[in-house]
């Protein structure tokens, strides 16, 4: 048995709101092993983004255990886990979130610059990976300067580019039309197949959904279904 | 921290008006400190500088209590080898002694109080400016003259005897050895110093005249001097190892009063220089706040994209030192070029010449003294950098999930 990227044991996340709690994941319990394509599904507010912040130490849970890599993130500190999302998760965003003082090259430089990579290597694979993503000739546009669908592929070749062993995607489709998305789609499957990367993305897309290799259902912070695709 | 650098200048760049405003406030705060301490301590200097030149000297030495109790019989006996003792120390530049006697001096049917000092024609002139500072006339010359002994009146004792250069004066005090002491004086200049006391009551006759009118032969009362350096005036008297009965006095001592006027004055400066600090740190927080308030967003995505909290903190304070080290230099270059201008063109006080520490000045200057130029500046800076921690310090705090949900 090899061991798996990540696992959530009995994972609770409740927000205090106006002396209402609101329970956006009610007891979670999942292992995600290497090179998995999963998907997260449910309807909005089901918990999906709560569960991808979990997983990428963005966020802590209420209570439960998060495991990364081996590595249980309450047990981290502050800066021991940035460079747990420095070196070892890629994360894309539903609304990008580039940089905006960056261009394009820079913003997918970025992590290599924190992982202290050499210039000339930083540049090099910048570069490959945007023309891979489609970008050739946007290297020094900032983010203001390009389409949505453009500045996801930015943030796609941004969390890809340091090579991480796990990628989150919170719904990386949803604001890019079904060709780009598909397109998307193609990229991320080859990098699974080609280098094992695992990667966890949530979407209420069925097209998205019937890529998965797994689909987890989620309803009102709670596993509903947990099916092969 | 290449990235630092690049993306604080950015992000300065990137808010124009907010920056302009931040950079206004402490480009105007270093301004105004760096010539309000130049034109303190400009004024302080100028002050210091005319009234231990013109009259007061750098230092004085009197025998026993003499400073506080001026007798007539507390003399400095055998005063030359002394005088030619602190002639030689390196540190001195001149030293001239005095002989001082209160006295009546009467003209015609006038007759006003005075205080008589008898000066070394020649050492007097390479130790203070007095003789520069006469209105008519001309300063005493040494050596026998028949007939009526010379004397020079301050500005105020003239006026109230009505006195001219040419008329004849007497003067009536005690001399040392009981008899009285009186002479006829034959007026041959009018001084006005600026030291409002000194030209209100002195009059000066020559030191072998004062001599011998008062029976004190071979003694004086005072020996004033001045110095290379009037920083040294605090610690000579400790260095000189003069005799038990003498005693010496650096010009803070000679003249509490000024050295008592210019230190309420500088810490009044302090306190207007604390508030300008105070304003200058508020904006710099409330600047670097909005700015981080405003890129919580931004800030959270690089945190979660691995940037670690010191880095942050690191990011914040980066901008927050451009922002300062531009306004504290140009301030600082502009300050400087501000108190290079008032070298040239004095700046004048008011309509009247005011008093100020019984020395009255006309127009004042800035100078570009350590603490205006270095000190002050530093202290800005540096203050402008703990006003960004804070906020700094807040973003590195936050979770990554709060921070991009929030912006
Ligand atoms: N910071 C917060 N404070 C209060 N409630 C929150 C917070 N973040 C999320 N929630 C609530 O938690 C629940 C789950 O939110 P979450 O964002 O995980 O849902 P989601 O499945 O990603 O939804 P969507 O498909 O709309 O993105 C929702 O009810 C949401 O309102
Ligand atoms: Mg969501």
């Amino acid at each position: 048995m090899t061991e798996p990227v990540a696992k959530l044991i009995d994972v609770k996340k409740y927000y205090k709101l106006r002396g209402e709690t609101v329970k956006a994941l009610d007891g979670v319990t999942l292992t995600i092993s290497p090179s998995s394509f999963m998907a997260v599904a449910g309807p909005s507010g089901s918990g999906k983004s709560t569960l991808l912040n979990l997983v990428g130490a963005l966020d802590t849970p209420t209570s439960g255990e998060v495991i990364v890599n081996g590595e249980n993130l309450a047990h981290l500190s502050g800066t021991e886990q940035a460079m747990m999302r420095r070196d070892h998760i890629g994360l894309i965003f539903q609304s990008y979130n580039l940089i905006p003082v960056l261009t394009s090259l820079e913003n997918v430089e970025y992590v290599m610059l924190l992982q202290g990579v050499e210039r000339a290597e930083r540049k090099e694979r910048s570069l490959a990976l945007i023309k891979e993503v489609g970008l050739s000739g946007m290297e020094d546009r900032r983010p203001s300067e390009l389409s949505g669908g453009q500045q996801q592929r930015v943030a796609i070749a941004r969390a890809l580019v340091s090579r991480p062993s796990l990628v989150l995607a919170d719904e990386p489709t949803a604001n890019v039309d079904s060709k780009t998305g598909g397109a998307l789609l193609d990229t991320m499957a080859e990098l699974n197949e080609r280098h094992g990367t695992t990667f966890i993305f949530s979407t209420h897309e069925k097209m998205v959904m019937d890529r998965a290799s797994r689909v987890v259902r989620l309803r009102d912070g709670r596993v509903e279904a947990d099916e092969a695709g | 921290m290449r990235e630092v650098v690049s993306i604080g200048l950015r992000n300065l760049a990137r808010r124009r008006s907010r920056t302009a405003l931040t950079l206004g406030m402490i480009f105007f705060g270093t301004l105004l400190i760096v010539f309000g301490v130049g034109l303190g301590e400009g004024t302080y200097a100028d002050l210091i500088e005319l009234a231990t030149r013109s009259w007061a000297g750098h230092f004085q030495i009197t025998a026993d209590d003499y400073h506080d109790k001026q007798s007539l019989f507390t003399t400095i006996d055998d005063y030359r080898p002394l005088l030619s003792k602190l002639a030689e120390n390196k540190e001195i530049d001149g030293v001239a002694p005095r002989v001082e006697s209160a006295g009546l001096l009467a003209l015609g049917n006038r007759t006003t109080g005075v205080f008589a000092t008898g000066v070394d024609p020649v050492l007097e002139n390479k130790v203070t400016t007095v003789s520069r500072t006469l209105l008519e006339g001309e300063w005493l010359q040494s050596g026998g003259t028949a007939g009526e002994l010379p004397i020079i009146l301050g500005s105020g004792v003239a006026k109230r005897l009505r006195a001219k250069v040419g008329d004849e004066v007497s003067f009536v005090g005690q001399a040392a050895d009981g008899s009285i002491a009186a002479d006829l004086f034959n007026v041959i200049g009018i001084m006005e110093s600026g030291m409002l006391e000194l030209d209100a009551t002195a009059v000066l006759i020559r030191l072998d005249d004062a001599q011998e009118m008062l029976s004190l032969d071979g003694r004086v009362h005072k020996i004033v001097g001045v110095l290379k350096s009037i920083s040294l005036a605090d610690k000579l008297g400790g260095l000189l190892k003069l005799p038990e009965d003498l005693h010496y006095r650096g010009w803070k001592e000679v003249m509490p009063q000024l050295a008592q006027t210019i230190k309420s004055d500088r810490s009044g400066l302090w306190i207007f220089n604390l508030i300008l600090l105070a304003v200058v740190a508020l904006g710099v927080t409330n600047t670097m706040s909005m700015a981080v308030i405003e890129r919580s967003r931004e800030l959270g995505v690089m945190s979660a994209l691995g940037t670690t909290p010191a880095r942050l903190v690191g990011i914040v304070l980066g901008e927050a030192a451009w922002l300062s080290l531009i306004g504290v230099g140009t301030g600082l270059a502009a300050g400087i070029a501000v108190n290079l201008l008032t070298l040239k063109w004095e700046i004048p006080v008011a309509s009247e010449p005011i008093s100020y520490g019984g020395i009255e000045i006309a127009s004042m200057h800035a100078t570009n003294t350590v603490e205006a130029v270095l000190y002050w500046p530093a202290i800005i800076l540096i203050c402008a950098l703990i006003a960004s921690l804070p906020p700094a310090i807040r973003t590195a705090r936050m979770r990554p999930a709060d921070a991009i949900r929030e912006g």
